[in-house]
């Protein structure tokens, strides 16, 4: 049965980077011509999507429903209505149709100005009406990013904008900005922002129009394939609401997907995508502006007509502690934990024999694996210990 | 921040560095040593070399490159023999070679395409296999999968330098996070995973008076001796 298990654990390992390599579906995101369906029970399409859908997935549509993706075919996916997700509450805590939430916003924080960060992990990604082309060497998302850093600073933020291009927009490209993304946490933004833009061809989409402005809706997007995905997709709902109560509508989707995304780097670390490329940049723009504003909020900068209150007043307006962030973090540490544990048994099950090389190790924990900080060994007690060669010579 | 997401950040950092220090333990370091190594990389993880600033932006991280990549160049340089360190450059070359061949097959793949594992990952798996496959070793899969992503690297600073990109290399960037550390110790794990697989299938470690069952050397006391025969 070990046996079994062992080379279960081998053919396991192999199969994972053979499967990446040798899939060669001809499936190219984001070049604005093929993008995924999704449909719910009742066959009506509730969402497209130029990113990869796998099953598992998860979905919160503008109205705040939840999917759950159940199945995949080629382009086509189904999804099953989850019912209306409670964006103030972590997790998936759905709420009654009956019931309503409301929010107070976080208006002003004291001291230093809250700091948000800005890259660009696909610098390539552009607006057909306005350059002519979906990618380019130096994107429009350039534009958005500096639009949405100019609506942080109006809104009393501070933006660190990281200008560094991470071309071309293939599977690497998020190994190559993760040190970007690295560099500007070293200055702790309360939230790091990637600027993106979907791949569907149909505008419509995410045309909108809020406050009488055409914009392009925006959506979030949080990868699951890290250690930070609750707290992320707690933020992305708290996000969500926030934008709702400002700007209703601005948030198309909340998207929980595969990937990493550089998300694992810290929490609220959110990629958002404005639009779609057959979208016009000025819409795209003015999404930015509006986001600004809305994420500003979140850090608990000061609103401009709200920079006029006296030193009292502003002390009151503190940024509301959120409890899912707790929870989140929480619940992931423990999950952490628990693969550690689980890791640490199956390696030691391997190095050892069975559960009583384990107890062994154990009981002998700080005379053997802490030799070398506290010694050990008897006094006087000499032992000449042989050692065996490195690994390789000993096949031979 | 909250507790909970100060014990989540803490966790994530003190069950990683945990799993390095096991790694680096059995890459020629002390208990003290691998500690030291874990600190000086978090450390120098906030120090960027410049190296070239147009048309393409290079630069070293020292906590996340030069310290992996000096430590791998390190064990090349202490191998036991020619033979040990012929093998991990052909593991090194073989990685390297894999890695700019997936990077070609995935060159469309963009958000979220990552069927099993990310490939943040990938390049520590492939390190890992490759580099025991190649070279039989723990050294030889840290040294593969270390200096395989830096072949990934040079390979994308020529590309971008070809097509008129004004990129980025930054080498070891995210510092302790980066993929050469992470690959690295991945890498090892996998070989520590596959190596004793295969001597669990084979029957398991020979007994001697020298060594009890279920005892492993972890510290390396002397330079290994190509003369040193196996106890029967």
């Amino acid at each position: 049965m070990r046996k079994v298990l062992l080379i279960s654990l081998i053919l396991g390992l192999l199969y994972t980077p053979a499967v990446g390599a040798l899939d060669l579906s001809p499936f190219d995101q984001h070049n604005g011509q093929q993008f995924f369906t999704i449909t719910d029970d009742a066959g009506k399409i509730i969402a497209k999507i130029g990113s990869l859908v796998s099953v598992g997935d998860y979905l919160i549509t503008e109205d705040d429903s939840g999917y759950r993706i159940s199945s995949v075919q080629e382009f086509t996916v189904k999804a099953r209505y989850d019912g209306k997700v409670d964006l103030e509450k972590p997790g998936w805590v759905m709420v009654s149709d009956q019931e309503t939430t409301t929010t107070s916003l976080p208006t002003q924080a004291p001291g230093a100005k809250p700091k948000i960060g800005v890259y660009y992990t696909h610098s390539e990604e552009s607006y057909v009406p306005h350059s002519g082309t979906a990618d380019k060497k130096r994107g429009d998302v350039y534009q958005v990013g500096g639009t949405l850093a100019q609506s942080l600073k109006t809104n009393g933020a501070e933006a660190v904008v990281s200008e560094n291009n991470h071309s071309p927009r293939d599977a690497n490209a998020y190994n190559r900005s993760r040190a970007t993304a690295m560099q500007l946490l070293r200055q702790r933004p309360g939230i790091l922002v990637d600027v993106h833009r979907d791949g569907i061809p149909d505008p419509n989409y995410y045309n909108k129009t809020i406050n009488g402005e055409p914009v392009a809706q925006i959506r979030i997007v949080v990868g699951k394939q890290n250690a930070n995905r609750s707290v992320n997709f707690d933020f992305a709902k708290e996000l969500k609401a926030r934008a709702n109560e400002l700007y209703p509508g601005l948030v198309k989707e909340i998207f929980w997907a595969k990937g990493n995304y550089n998300q694992d780097l810290a929490p609220r670390v959110i990629l958002l995508e404005f639009g779609t490329h057959t979208n016009t940049l000025q819409r795209a723009e003015k999404s930015a502006q509006m986001m600004g504003k809305v994420l500003a909020t979140m850090v608990g900068a000061a609103a401009p007509q709200q920079q006029g209150l006296g030193t009292a007043q502003q002390q009151q307006n503190q940024p509301t502690g959120r409890p899912g962030d707790q929870t989140g973090g929480w619940s992931s540490a423990l999950w952490i934990l628990a693969i550690a544990v689980v890791g640490f048994i199956v390696y030691a099950l391997v190095n050892s024999q069975g559960v009583g090389g384990i107890k062994y190790m154990l009981s002998k924990f700080t005379s053997k694996e802490l030799r070398g900080f506290f010694g050990g060994t008897k006094k006087g007690a000499k032992r000449e210990i042989k050692i065996p060669p490195e690994d390789d010579q000993r096949e031979e | 921040m909250s507790v909970g997401l100060m014990v989540l950040v803490g966790a994530t950092v003190l069950i990683f560095a945990g799993v390095a220090d096991r790694v680096f333990d059995r890459l020629r370091l002390t208990d003290t040593q691998a500690l030291l190594f874990i600190v000086l990389i978090a450390a120098g993880s906030f120090i960027d070399i410049p190296i070239s600033r147009t048309p393409v932006q290079v630069s070293l991280n020292v906590g996340g490159g030069l310290l992996p990549l000096g430590l791998a160049i390190y064990l090349l340089i202490k191998a036991g023999s020619s033979r040990e360190v012929w093998r991990a450059l052909a593991a090194t070359a073989a990685t390297g070679v894999i890695l700019l061949g997936l990077r070609y097959l995935m060159r469309n793949f963009g958000h979220g395409r990552t069927d099993i594992i990310d490939p943040l990952y990938v390049l520590g798996v492939v390190g890992g296999l490759v580099g025991y496959l190649a070279g039989r070793s723990r050294r030889s899969a840290f040294i593969a999968a270390t200096l395989g992503v830096l072949v990934t690297d040079a390979a994308y600073y020529f590309s971008a330098l070809s097509q008129g990109v004004r990129g980025v290399v930054s080498i070891g960037g995210a510092g302790g996070f980066d993929a050469i550390v992470i690959s690295g110790v991945l890498a090892v794990f996998l070989a520590e995973a596959i190596g004793e697989t295969r001597e669990r299938l084979g029957g398991g470690p020979v007994e001697d008076r020298d060594f009890p069952a279920g005892l492993k050397v972890s510290n390396v006391i002397e330079d290994n001796d190509d003369s040193e025969k196996r106890p029967e």
